[in-house]
């Protein structure tokens, strides 16, 4: 379903039209001239997520003609926290035809494009080509970068947010556009981050997550850059950045400026053509774990809480998981340890508030953040057998090597965390 | 004559994101030498906060809600705003 946008060139608005957009036609930055300019604008929104639902259901109900939406996912009972296009009746669903589908039933005069990919390297010139104005909404830093390289290489407006807990940021990277209050050119992604993070040292929203209605704050004032841009009205967010706190209601913003080494818009640009994301950043732009997991959601929640997910091998492993022998024992191998009551000293090292939505029996909750100051607690037992779980199985690995360093000599972590637990040995109970 | 080296100023540092996190802060003070600059307010951090020491090198720095270089000479009642990147959406 990845057809280019219709071309067609809205030159009056029928009586219906004029219904619709009545409250647009009464505001004169709007008016006839606006509302032609919104219905024959081309918006593409990299990410139907979070940022996406609000920004796509505005724009659509605004009368944005054409909006292309990229995403690869389907939907997800996690996800209806905050993604409000979308219902119950649409989990399992590719989440851009049940967001077409949302949309055209919102407003008819809106052509939706469905772009069921990930957007990399060798699409993404194409793609942002198609259209006027690029919205980056995306969960991950390789396709930041990507779609920040091609708006810049293309000279298209892109309209960045991001959101992490209580907190967001939401700027217009527009290098070819000038900064309205002082005529410099405005800065791009880069300029502001000119290298990714260290993999895994930022956590995403299925990691750390995210207050429902964030993405909806930071969303709009990106839908709202977007009109402005097209209706050429105000003031665009080039060259300041705009962070919320949502905890502390707090707005700031920040003056950004652009940066004449970056290596995609400086003096003497270095990259001219899209790159290798994935390399550059170290992570790949789907997580394979965070797959898996959207997965096993869906198939839980479309067939029945007990359904035991993907199959597990002899052991009760996931068929592809890399079983680190030094490291890790089994959920099987610590049930049978538990049921024997072999003497352990057995460790959860999540933090408190997820022990609420779950936890294995008889463990010692000694948070990974809270080792250093209450590594006392477990002197003199060095020699004994020590196992640690977590949700997932990395924080608990986390926790052992550095015991192991602290001279602990027979440390495991659980494989697979409580999630796996409660997948072979507690079925049904909670995955979160 | 007083050594400049020995006079210290304070400033105000705000965290943002995993930062926030990082150091269980959303602002502190901070004494840095006068004239000292933003990277060595945030070498200051690091030895207070280890766990920051993974971010900062990506981190982008504001003063006073404008974007500065690591070289940037602070003054006293300066803001520092660390800024990580973050990617969630």
């Amino acid at each position: 379903m990845d057809h280019a946008p219709n071309v067609r060139h809205v030159t009056q608005l029928n009586s219906d039209q004029v219904n619709r957009y009545r409250r647009h036609l009464l505001l004169p930055e709007v008016g006839m001239e606006g509302q032609k300019k919104l219905l024959n604008a081309k918006v593409l929104c990299i990410g139907a997520g979070g940022l996406g639902c609000p920004i796509a259901l505005y724009l659509a109900a605004a009368g944005v003609g054409t909006i292309g939406l990229v995403d690869i996912d389907v939907v997800s009972p996690s996800n209806l926290q905050r993604q409000i296009l979308f219902d119950t009746n649409t989990i399992g669903e590719p989440k851009v035809k049940a967001a077409a589908r949302r949309l055209k039933a919102l407003n008819p005069d809106v052509s939706v494009v469905e772009h069921e990919t990930v957007i990399n390297s060798t699409n993404v010139l194409d793609l942002v080509a198609r259209y006027d104005i690029i919205i980056d909404g995306t969960d991950n830093f390789p396709t930041r970068y990507c779609v920040n390289d091609a708006c810049v290489i293309l000279k298209k407006p892109n309209i960045y947010g991001s959101i992490f807990r209580f907190e967001g940021m939401v700027t217009v990277f527009a290098p070819h556009l000038k900064n309205p209050d002082t005529g410099d050119q405005g800065p791009c992604y880069r300029c502001l981050y000119p290298e990714p993070p260290d993999p895994g040292s930022v956590p995403s929203c299925a990691e750390g997550g995210v207050v429902g209605v964030l993405p909806g704050i930071i969303g709009t004032l990106q839908a709202n850059e977007v009109i402005k841009l097209i209706l050429g009205i105000g003031k665009p967010l080039i060259g300041r950045l705009v962070t919320f706190n949502a905890l502390d209601m707090e707005f700031r913003t920040f003056k950004v400026r652009h940066d004449k080494t970056c290596p995609v818009d400086g003096d003497n640009p270095t990259i001219t053509e899209p790159v290798d994301y994935e390399q550059f950043c170290g992570v790949p732009i789907l997580d394979p774990k965070s797959v898996a997991e959207t997965k096993a959601e869906v198939k839980r929640t479309l067939h029945g809480a007990a359904s035991k997910g993907p199959n597990l091998d002899s052991r009760g492993l996931p068929p592809d998981y890399q079983f680190d022998e030094d490291w890790e024992i089994t959920p099987r191998e610590l049930k049978r340890k538990l049921d024997n009551k072999d003497k352990i000293v057995f460790l959860d090292c999540r933090l408190q508030h997820e022990v609420a939505i779950t936890k294995i029996d008889g463990s010692t909750l000694i948070p990974l953040q809270q080792l250093g100051p209450r590594i006392g607690e477990l002197r003199g037992k060095e020699k004994e057998e020590v196992i640690i779980y977590c949700r997932s199985g990395g924080r608990s690995l986390q926790f052992a090597q550095v015991l192991k360093q602290q001279g602990f000599q027979n440390v495991k972590s659980m494989a697979g965390g409580v999630l796996l637990w409660n997948q072979d040995i507690n079925p049904g109970g909670p995955q979160y | 004559m007083t050594n400049p080296v020995f006079q210290m100023i304070q400033i105000k540092v705000k965290f943002f994101a995993v930062l926030r996190d990082a150091t269980g802060a959303a602002e502190v003070s901070l004494q840095i030498p006068d004239q000292g600059s933003v990277d060595d307010a945030l070498q200051r951090l690091i030895v207070i906060y280890p766990a920051i020491a993974r971010h900062v090198d990506r981190v982008a720095t504001a003063v006073n809600l404008a974007y500065v270089g690591r070289d940037y000479r602070l003054a006293s009642g300066d803001e520092l705003a660390l800024l990580p990147p973050v990617s969630g959406g």
